[in-house]
């Protein structure tokens, strides 16, 4: 039989068990009983705040024991909510009491559009940039271009004796395998 | 201190030796890198042996360990505080640069001063960290009287309980591992500037080093969302925390390089921009250092902080500024002859696929210090939280995904329409069926219907990956297996052995496929939160869990209280699932112990998040969050099938496997087209 399935007999499970009763007495496992709410609203505003302990996840998802922040703002939202404030307005206390900061991703407005505009901004000129470079190594003369003006470049090819396609092509297919395999 | 002083040595060896040409005096450079290594090594051993002996006058050991902790976390403990994961980095370092001089110094004499004198300079900089700002073999004293006398607590602080988890112990040497390794490149390449070469020498130097650094950096980035998922018991793996961001902005850039790299070493193309990339990642590994060690920005991964960030300001404004005036002053010995035949080509797709992977990488980054910009700019900190990184990040890894898979199968310089339509209308009409498929019926026992938008895309372009790698394997195989007779599987081996490079880097990718397949369950996920008493049931998609009883012991590190749930499909009961909570004696920390049920197709995955009273006083509800979270355990594998892709990719590659002494067996029927398609495609696998 697994030991938890065991009755605390044994001195040491008492230690165990005075322990847990400890746990208890100071509070340490978290939130106290609530009144009762709609589960879902509190689920939803919470997942829409930022916890302001510094773990980087909602105040949903925050499981750190205790968390002053979490357990504060769960408390807030769950009062608010039994009080009958809407789910927005529930929101909205928090945001006026903590500022943007607790939101998860920065506001559409002001400076912090920078947030949302500089990536993309990043993208498009990279991607301009990559379009002008392939522009650029586009112009230059290509294989066919190389080898059917020759002349007219001044590059030493046999002048009287056109190269075929297929030639051309069977060396084009020679450097694809050369480049292929290291 | 000593090995402070023989890496200001070897910087002074290394630059006169060559000033003056005198190789005594290289050599006995490359000496000191051994003696370099022997001293952080002892440094290394007597502050573990210190910790294993519970010597507790030392902070670095008091302040991280305490008698009760498993020996083996007392090991790790070195690498959990400030002073301790230092030392550890200059140790990899001083590691690292030893075998660099071993294996390189008669290969590239010219370069190999340069590379030892930049090594000496990163391992200076972190071995004056070590010495003069965060001395791991600080003693503990108290100031009576005027006099300074040393204290020994009978007991210390105790290691971070969300550190002891086995993951933990592998997760930071994998990512020192990996950030430490692109010291070794970054010096080759410096070396070429400083040295006028405009050659490759230093690619095929480093080449292999990257792609451990990149390996190791891959390990860690993927153990660091281990140990998020089981430890921190949120229910996912990557929260873009500034710290895991800090991990994963080096790997994009790493990632780029190690792309755009072939262009040059094929096509003699981007010379600069490799240059720029290896910079980059360099320079982005010391910036996630400072970010992880300085607490500039706040992170539940930050264990540790203290004011080196100025050190760390100083040294990455010095070595930008010195590299890029560098680059700049060397521009002319690095141009190279550039020119594309066609848009639709491999090279094409290179540049796209380092345009995505540093858009990716500048997104994490912004997110990542916009706070900091913003608390600057306006006073006012605004958060860069999940939804902001998922947003900006999703379509662009959905984009690189498509280049993963059409990216492989370009030629060089230049793709034929029928060749586009030979590679990709099969993969593309079984993709896009499959996105019926799942649009219509989704995976019974693992997905709902798919269709919302990003999972929808991102599991069809999976499918397309998948096809398109296969099939790969598949027509080299067959070519070969025609020839030698073996089976599609020996092959397909042999075929692999025959370009580890070029087929390793396949399976990579697949790894990388299979970890989106993970990512995008997360579209999936469930959870339920419920406050029980014993016999209460929760339900959880097609299961229900039912609180049987709470429990506990105790031992000298923690004690523990458990929440024994048992897990039902329908009515039958299929698993008892035990998640606790824990309380270190140490620390005084209280933590929670996840309870997982690992399977292919989705993981239960219960948190005991608290006890709560009831109105009587007397019974305590525990607080039970649960969570199903399909394909998760994709990710994991995917990072396991990169793992060995990368190793693959590593071993050289045999041009002739498979082909001597063996029978050849010419297929029954064989038109003059098809042989000639095979004997292309078998080309292709050769080097």
């Amino acid at each position: 039989m697994k030991f938890w399935r065991k009755p605390l007999r044994r001195l040491p499970e008492c230690v165990a068990g005075a322990l847990l009763a400890g746990f208890l007495v100071f509070g340490s496992f978290g939130a106290a009983q609530e009144e009762a709410v709609d589960e879902a609203a509190f689920r939803r505003v919470s997942n829409r705040l930022l916890c302001q302990c510094g773990c980087s996840y909602m105040v949903l998802s925050c499981n750190h024991l205790d968390c002053p922040s979490a357990t504060y703002i769960r408390r807030t939202i769950r009062t608010s909510l039994a009080a009958g404030k809407t789910e927005e307005e529930a929101f909205t206390v928090i945001v006026d009491q903590y500022g943007p900061k607790i939101l998860p991703e920065p506001p559409r407005a002001g400076f912090a559009w920078m947030a949302w505009l500089m990536p993309f901004a990043a993208l498009l000129f990279g991607g301009g940039a990559v379009s002008y470079v392939l522009w650029r190594w586009k112009k230059g003369p290509s294989t066919e271009e190389f080898v059917e003006n020759g002349d007219a470049q001044g590059v030493p090819t046999a002048p009287h004796e056109p190269v075929p396609a297929a030639t051309v092509e069977k060396y084009r297919a020679q450097i694809d395998r050369d480049l292929e395999n290291e | 201190m000593l090995a402070f002083v023989l890496a200001v040595y070897a910087l002074l060896a290394s630059i006169i030796g060559i000033r003056r040409q005198k190789e005594r005096l290289q050599y006995s450079a490359y000496r000191a890198t051994a003696a370099i290594w022997a001293l952080v090594t002892v440094a290394m051993g007597v502050l573990i042996y210190s910790t294993m002996t519970n010597d507790f006058r030392l902070a670095a050991v008091a302040g991280h360990s305490n008698r009760a902790l498993p020996w083996y976390y007392k090991i790790t403990a070195l690498w959990s505080g400030q002073e301790g994961s230092l030392l550890f980095w200059s140790w990899i370092l001083a590691s690292y640069g030893m075998v660099a001089v071993v294996l390189n110094r008669e290969r590239h004499r010219s370069m190999m001063p340069y590379a030892v004198a930049v090594l000496m300079v990163v391992q200076g900089f972190f071995l004056t960290l070590n010495n003069f700002v965060a001395n791991p073999f600080q003693l503990l004293a108290l100031n009576q009287g005027g006099e300074m006398l040393v204290q020994s607590p009978l007991d210390g602080n105790g290691l971070n309980p969300l550190l002891q988890y086995p993951a933990m112990a592998i997760h930071p040497p994998m990512l020192y591992l990996g950030f430490v390794g692109f010291t070794v490149p970054f010096a080759f390449a410096m070396a070429t500037l400083i040295t006028r070469q405009a050659g490759d020498k230093w690619l095929e130097t480093t080449r292999r080093w990257t792609m451990a650094a990149w390996l190791f950096l891959s390990i860690g980035v993927m153990l660091g969302g281990r140990w998020a998922y089981a430890v921190l018991g949120w229910g996912g793996y990557w929260g873009w925390d500034p710290v895991e961001n800090s991990s994963l902005i080096p790997w994009f850039t790493g990632t780029a390089f190690l792309h755009s790299v072939m262009m040059q070493e094929k096509r003699g193309m981007m010379k600069v921009w490799n240059m720029v990339l290896i910079f980059a990642t360099f320079f982005l590994c010391i910036f996630g250092t400072f970010l992880t060690r300085s607490g500039v920005v706040s992170s539940v991964h930050a264990f540790a902080e203290s004011d080196i960030g100025p050190y760390f300001v100083a040294f990455l404004g010095g070595g930008i500024l010195f590299s890029g005036w560098l680059l700049l002053e060397r521009l002319d010995y690095l141009k190279s002859g550039n020119q594309l035949d066609s848009l639709v080509s491999r090279e094409s797709s290179f540049l796209f696929n380092n345009l995505l992977l540093l858009a990716a990488c500048f997104s994490v980054l912004w997110g990542t210090l916009f706070p900091v910009i913003t608390e600057a700019v306006q006073g006012v900190k605004i958060s860069v939280g999940a939804p902001f990184f998922n947003k900006v990040n999703i379509p662009i890894g959905l984009v690189l995904l498509f280049l993963t898979g059409v990216g492989p199968l370009f030629a060089w310089r230049k793709t034929s329409l029928s060749s586009l339509q030979k590679n990709f209308l099969t993969p593309g009409i079984i993709a896009l069926a499959v996105g019926g498929v799942l649009f219509a019926f989704g995976v019974p026992g693992v997905l709902p219907t798919v269709r919302e938008f990003y999972p929808q895309v991102s599991l069809i372009l999976c499918t397309f990956v998948i096809i398109t790698i296969v099939m790969e394997f598949y027509r080299g195989a067959r070519v070969i297996g025609h020839k030698s007779g073996r089976s599609l599987l020996g092959s397909a081996v042999t075929l692999t052995r025959r370009n580890t490079r070029r087929y390793g880097g396949y399976i990579v990718h697949f790894g990388m496929v299979l970890i989106f397949i993970g990512i995008t369950g997360t579209a999936f996920n469930q959870q339920h939160e419920q406050e029980m008493l014993p016999g209460d049931r929760l339900a959880l998609g097609g299961y229900t869990l039912q609180l049987r009883d709470l429990t506990g012991e105790d031992n000298p590190n923690y004690a523990v209280q458990y929440a024994m749930l048992d897990l039902y499909r329908g009515d039958q009961m299929i698993d008892t699932l035990r998640p606790e909570r824990r309380y270190y004696k140490a620390s005084r920390q209280p933590t929670t112990e996840v309870a997982i049920r690992m399977r292919l197709n989705q993981d239960i995955y219960v948190v005991f998040s608290g006890l709560t009273q009831v109105p009587d006083g007397q019974t305590a509800k525990a607080v039970i969050s649960a969570h199903l979270n399909p394909l998760v355990n994709w990710i994991w594998i995917g990072g396991l099938v990169l793992v060995l892709g990368t190793l693959i990719a590593l071993i050289p590659s045999q041009p002739g496997a498979g082909t001597s002494q063996r029978v050849v067996r010419a297929a029954p029927v064989a038109t003059e087209a098809s042989l000639k398609e095979s004997d292309e495609i078998l080309a292709k696998t050769t080097s």
